[in-house]
């Protein structure tokens, strides 16, 4: 890209073939059986990088500039033909368990949760985490259904309090 | 039209681009437009008569640092947010604590006055006529910048045209304060600062419309 900026046509031309690999990929990954529009988009972007390369920063890393202007392109293609698009979310499972085990989100849950006792603890992973019923928690911890239910709200007021706390 | 061909108009389309071309088109822009703000407030609205002796005193520099640091704020925004994926987090903050500051020296001056003086110090003399010129004056500064910046590709077309609104606003009342001779802080704490946050609320209607590419 370096060299494009300064003129050089031979080697512009190779970074565009190598881009529009990358694009297409990117597109087709997002707009799934849309194969049309997967190259006008493309073309889109490809225009779009070549009229606006004076907007590359040139300290900057090349790609993330070019999924920046693919991006703007395919949300605008998206409002334009008012897709609603339903992603399957076994796509993104990885990416939202590994949301999930934040390490710092982690950190931040047990040190609430280490002034409570450890009944108290099991409860409140097993319901509101984990998300089994008040009976099978209750269960697990040998305790009613009515006293499990009498527990957790102790905790999680006890919790709640401890919170506050915290951003006090 | 096939991607392949495409490719080799745009590579034959060619011509280099040199380093600092986005921030020197704006700067044109922002130059050209400045001069017709500042040629609209010598030819109609006049200098004010006592330029000359208020150039010697403390309060108009105040006045003109004030906006001019506001200016800067917003360009440097404005250069940012040109760029794809372009972010100017600091900008809201830096232009906030110069307002605040400005707020705060007003408040100071409130405070050392006695209070039968104070709706005089926020009203002036011309407080209407102070926020329609500054707005006036903003427009063909607002309409230079978003010229050049539809060459570019922002990809936050109201945060963009916002922060070219406030940048027109504060060239606006920097040039607007050569005119004006009112000289308390409370009133350009006010209105001077109005006058950039309507010229901003301007910009980012426009800028939703004409900044999509």
């Amino acid at each position: 890209m370096l060299r494009g900026l300064d003129g050089d046509a031979q080697a512009y031309r190779r970074l565009l073939a190598l881009l529009s690999d990358r694009l297409r990929l990117y597109f087709a990954r997002r707009l799934g059986e849309a194969r049309d529009d997967v190259e006008d988009l493309v073309q889109d972007t490809l225009l779009a990088a070549h009229t606006r390369r004076a907007t590359y920063d040139r300290s900057q890393p090349l790609t993330p500039w070019v999924y920046a202007l693919g991006r703007y392109k395919l949300i605008d293609h998206w409002r334009r033909r008012r897709i609603r698009v339903h992603l399957p979310i076994e796509d993104y499972a990885d990416f939202l368990a590994a949301d999930s085990h934040d390490p710092a989100a982690a950190g931040d849950l047990d040190r609430v949760m280490s002034g409570l006792s450890a009944q108290h603890q099991a409860l409140v992973r097993d319901v509101k985490l984990e998300g089994l019923s008040l009976a099978e928690a209750g269960a697990r911890a040998s305790l009613s259904e009515g006293a499990a239910k009498v527990a957790l709200h102790r905790a999680m007021k006890r919790l709640t309090e401890r919170a506050r706390g915290h951003e006090d | 039209m096939r991607t392949d061909d495409l490719l080799d108009a745009m590579a034959a389309d060619l011509r280099p681009t040199p380093r600092g071309a986005m921030t020197l088109r704006l700067a044109v822009g922002a130059a050209a437009g400045g001069a017709v703000a500042l040629l609209l407030v010598i030819c109609l609205l006049g200098l004010r008569g006592d330029l000359i002796e208020a150039i010697g005193g403390a309060f108009i520099w105040i006045k003109a640092g004030y906006t001019v640091l506001m200016a800067a704020v917003a360009f440097w925004a404005v250069s940012r947010l040109s760029r794809p994926g372009g972010r100017a987090d600091a900008a809201p903050w830096i232009a906030g604590t110069l307002v605040l500051g400005f707020v705060a020296a007003a408040g100071m001056e409130l405070v050392s006055t006695d209070s039968s003086h104070h709706a005089h110090m926020v009203h002036g003399n011309s407080f209407s006529y102070c926020l329609s010129a500054i707005i006036t004056l903003s427009i063909p500064v607002l309409a230079a910048m978003l010229l050049a910046m539809r060459a570019f590709a922002p990809t936050q077309p109201t945060l963009a045209g916002l922060a070219a609104g406030v940048f027109s606003g504060a060239v606006a009342a920097t040039v607007y304060g050569l005119s004006c001779a009112e000289s308390t802080a409370t009133f350009v704490a006010t209105w001077y600062t109005l006058g950039m946050v309507l010229s901003g609320a301007l910009g980012a209607a426009a800028g939703r419309w004409v900044l999509r590419w």
